[in-house]
């Protein structure tokens, strides 16, 4: 690899392309590998991984928007980088494909729905649990109809049917992905051009008519996507606030993934002199920030949840207490939220690279955790599990990602060089 | 230090925040001689004749209701929680916008703020102080207030710290406390100007004391420049804390159509919409009764104001989709019933006024002909303010068909509800105009910080 300081082309890339290109190959390979042995598995694992990457996406895609609509100027710096990272989410929508293959392994309001517990139907064992003091009271008491009110779940779902079915989920996927490629594409190619003709109104006012609609189609999107891909995994539990909340995800990830990004460049003395200490200062502040946005959704929906103890409402976190998950829990409230705000608080933990980075990495670690909390419950309800395949699919798919991620970096310079605030980003000052 | 070309550099301005190019004496007598002048606009006099006399209602019918109790209102059951909720939030939501600008827009760094946040420090104050009222009158029984607060007592009777309604005294005390903490600690260097520009001895004594021995010495600058930041800090968490309690009021219970999870972000940004709205028509106001100030507060500032208003909007309109959404997605009757009901129920006039008011009007500050047009931004503020209001009204609202039908009932306000409600308006406005007329309602030093003068590469004396 080497970097052209006049152009701010990064050339010889082919090493790294071939790397992350066989890694990602051979990591998808290994995880398909493990569909024969235990499909349901396989297709969690997946589905926490390509979600995970997919978040990444949708974070930059935000931030992009924002600096738009803001007029922001030390993003100015970042903004090529966080440009790449969101025209991997093309990539990302070919990437869920295979999820959408695993529907009957993962959505329980699928009609074929195969468990992957031992029990007959995980899908209303899930919500019978709840209702299981209700039921043995009933037997005593000699019921001879209670054969046709045991199924009140199936019932509930068939409520759901106009939104939870497969053909319409597959549709919306689509459109989500459609919708976010679309905007992906039309900022990336917009930002192109003005490396091409230089900066104009005209080119900044594009970028301004993309950002602005595109924030409302995003803020729809992202928050259903959210509700079909990770909600509806227990489909008789519902929280208004679960979109923000997988929103807030992604942009702590994003986040996460630029200051360890451009750390790493800094090491091979790329843009060293460009993203400055106070750029680093301003992405930790964010960092600092978003990770407090992220804690405040998932306080209120807990504690709402909590508080008004529902059954149908605290049977989600009922299953996020069983066994090895009360773990994960108080692991994600401790290490998502409060170790992170205690460290990134004082100055110079965000001033310095290194150290911005190790806490970025560390969010990432449990931004994962987090989908893998909301996510593989339904996988393991006894008590947390892990399996070889959430490995393989993260490396795998991750490869892939940051595959497509440098292959757009290495063709354009990884600055946007015309851009008439870069000037004054490059100074700023916080 | 790089440069590049064709881009801008680091000292070239944008866009001067403030017109006319003041000098720093100047920014001191316009504003500091709204205050000292002998004479008053006769606006401000009429004005202030009208919400004294308001406030006179507000006083004697909070009176009468001591004597006769709460019965003089349209409450009923299932509607045990009318007016008295309804304008406790509301006023609560008015105060957000203030903190807002003064303590996040602080943090990043938005220097605009400097112009506006004097004033809206100021209408949060008086706002929380509207707000105060009516927890205090809708117990009924006043002479027992002080039973909110967890005072030791022979009975050993405490209050209930499991209660949101206690959260709510914690919050919103301690949002009055670091809000009135924060605005003084600001005006102290302004008081001192007042102090020095003093003609008679009272004055001199007045101002002298409250400002606590400015002297404007490094050090001192030093201690206040640490002291806002920190205050700012503080109260950045205060923004959002407050209204997600004031939302636990509602959410935390088991009734549908208020127990929903969103409740928490959707009130902030709610509070933060309506803040806005009320920070635009009292800007508004204040330039039109002081037309000296509209070198501070420019257009540009009344068009980045609609921006917030069309953005937080559109953030509320999300929550009344979301909420919608999930009730049919819950599959759950009385959830579904509960948001049917409000669309289409008897109360439905006021649904859809607060769809009208919340989520369409602010789509015109799409435009910039509307956002730079004064008649259609105080239209519309004042629209938003009436679609907020509603907001809470249509959620409070939602006891009117409670789970047992032969209660159904109606609420239909009083006289007295509608009179203390107006009241309210009449103290807050009552209480801004003295504001505008006794202390500096833009504050002076930080205007003299944002003008381009300041600025130590001023003049190409660049250090680089």
């Amino acid at each position: 690899m080497k970097f052209n300081s006049e152009s701010f082309v990064i050339t010889d890339t082919g090493k790294i392309l071939r790397l992350f290109l066989m890694v990602g190959v051979a990591g998808l390979l290994l995880s398909l590998v493990g569909i024969i042995f235990n499909p349901s598995a396989f297709f969690h694992s997946y589905l926490t991984s390509v979600i995970f990457w997919t978040s990444i996406g949708l974070g930059a895609l935000f931030m992009v928007m924002l600096h738009y609509l803001v007029n922001a100027v030390w993003s100015v710096v970042i903004r090529r980088v966080l440009e790449n990272i969101l025209i991997t989410l093309p990539v990302m929508g070919l990437l869920f494909i295979p999820v959408l293959f695993g529907i009957p392994y993962l959505y329980s309001w699928n009609d074929n729905y195969e468990s992957p517990s031992h029990s007959e139907n995980h899908a209303i064992s899930i919500v019978s649990d709840a209702y299981a003091e209700e039921t043995v009271i009933e037997d005593d008491s000699e019921h001879e109809d209670v054969g046709t009110h045991t199924d009140p779940h199936k019932e509930l779902l068939e409520k759901k049917k106009a939104f939870l079915n497969t053909p319409f989920f597959i549709i919306r996927t689509i459109i989500y992905f459609l919708i976010w490629s679309l905007i992906a594409v039309r900022i990336y190619k917009n930002s192109l051009k003005q490396d091409r003709d230089g900066a104009s109104d005209a080119n900044d006012g594009a970028g301004l008519r993309i950002s602005a609609p595109g924030m409302i189609l995003f803020a729809l999107t992202v928050s259903f996507a959210g509700f079909d891909w990770m909600m509806s995994l227990d489909p008789l539990w519902y929280s208004t606030i679960y979109g923000v909340y997988f929103f807030s995800g992604c942009i702590v990830s994003v986040m996460a993934f630029v200051s360890v990004f451009s750390t790493w460049l800094r090491g091979k003395n790329i843009l060293a002199d460009i993203i400055s200490e106070e750029h680093y200062h301003t992405i930790g502040k964010l960092l600092f920030g978003f990770v407090i946005f992220w804690a405040y959704m998932a306080f209120s929906q807990y504690l709402l949840i909590w508080y008004a103890n529902i059954p149908e409402e605290t049977i989600w976190y009922h299953h996020r207490w069983v066994g090895g998950w009360k773990f994960i829990s108080v692991l994600i409230a401790v290490a998502h939220f409060t170790i992170p705000f205690i460290f990134l608080m004082p100055k110079n933990m965000k001033r310095n690279p290194k150290i911005l980075s190790f806490w970025a990495i560390w969010i990432l670690v449990m931004h994962w955790v987090d989908l893998y909390w909301n996510i593989q419950p339904n996988l393991y309800p006894d008590g947390a599990g892990f399996s070889w395949m959430d490995v393989t699919s993260m490396i795998g798919i991750g490869s892939i990602f940051l595959y497509f991620f440098w292959k757009n970096l290495s063709k354009n310079p990884i600055l946007t060089l015309k851009d008439r605030k870069l000037g004054k980003s490059v100074n700023y000052v916080n | 230090m790089k440069s590049f070309e064709n881009t801008l550099t680091a000292q070239e301005p944008i866009k001067p925040l403030i017109l006319g190019n003041p000098s720093f004496s100047s920014v001191t007598e316009t504003i500091s001689g709204i205050c000292e002048k002998k004479e008053t606009p006769i606006w401000w006099w009429i004005a202030l004749g009208i919400s004294g006399l308001l406030s006179l209602n507000l006083a004697a019918m909070i009176g009468y209701l001591v004597w006769e109790g709460t019965g003089i209102w349209g409450l009923n059951i299932p509607v045990s929680w009318g007016w008295a909720i309804v304008n406790f939030v509301f006023w609560v939501g008015i105060g957000h916008a203030g903190t807002l600008i003064s303590a996040i827009l602080f943090l990043m760094r938005q220097k605009w703020r400097t112009s506006i946040n004097r004033f809206a420090e100021a209408m949060t104050i008086f706002a929380v102080l509207c707000a105060a009222i009516f927890p205090g009158i809708h117990v009924g029984r006043m002479w027992v207030m002080h039973w909110m607060f967890p005072l030791p007592n022979q009975m050993g009777l405490w209050v209930n710290f499991r209660s949101p309604l206690l959260w709510d005294v914690f919050a919103v005390g301690t949002y009055f406390t670091c809000s009135a903490l924060f605005w003084y600690t600001g005006l102290i260097p302004d008081l001192a100007t007042f102090r020095d520009r003093a003609k008679n001895r009272i004055k001199k004594t007045i101002f002298g004391v409250l400002s606590l021995g400015w002297r404007g010495g490094n050090k001192q600058w030093k201690h206040y420049e640490l002291a806002y930041l920190l205050l700012a800090g503080i109260s950045t968490p205060l923004v959002l804390s407050v209204h997600s309690v004031v939302s636990t009021d509602f959410a935390v219970s088991i009734i549908p159509g208020w127990h929903t999870t969103i409740f928490p972000p959707y009130f902030v940004a709610g509070a933060i919409f309506s803040g806005f709205a009320m920070v635009l028509t009292l800007s508004i106001i204040a330039r039109a009764i002081f037309p000296q100030i509209k070198n501070f507060i420019t257009m540009d500032h009344l068009g980045k104001i609609a921006k917030v208003i069309l953005l937080t909007g559109t953030m509320v309109g999300y929550a009344y989709s979301m909420e919608f959404f999930i009730a049919w997605y819950s599959g759950n009757d009385y959830e579904r019933f509960a948001f049917i009901n409000r669309a289409l129920g008897p109360f439905a006039w006021a649904y859809w006024i607060m769809i009208t008011c919340n989520v369409l009007t602010p789509q015109i500050f799409w435009f910039k002909k509307l956002r730079s047009s004064i008649p259609v931004l105080f239209i519309a503020s004042i629209i938003v303010n009436i679609g907020m209001w509603f907001e809470r009204f249509v959620i409070v609202m939602t006891l009117h068909r409670d789970f047992l039908p032969s209660s159904w009932d109606y609420y239909t306000p009083t006289m007295f509800d509608i009179g203390i409600f107006v009241g309210s308006f009449g103290f807050f406005f009552f209480m801004f105009l003295l504001f505008l007329r006794f202390l500096p309602m833009i504050s002076m030093t930080e205007i003299k910080g944002v003008l381009p003068q300041a600025d130590p590469h001023h003049g190409g004396n660049s250090h680089e």
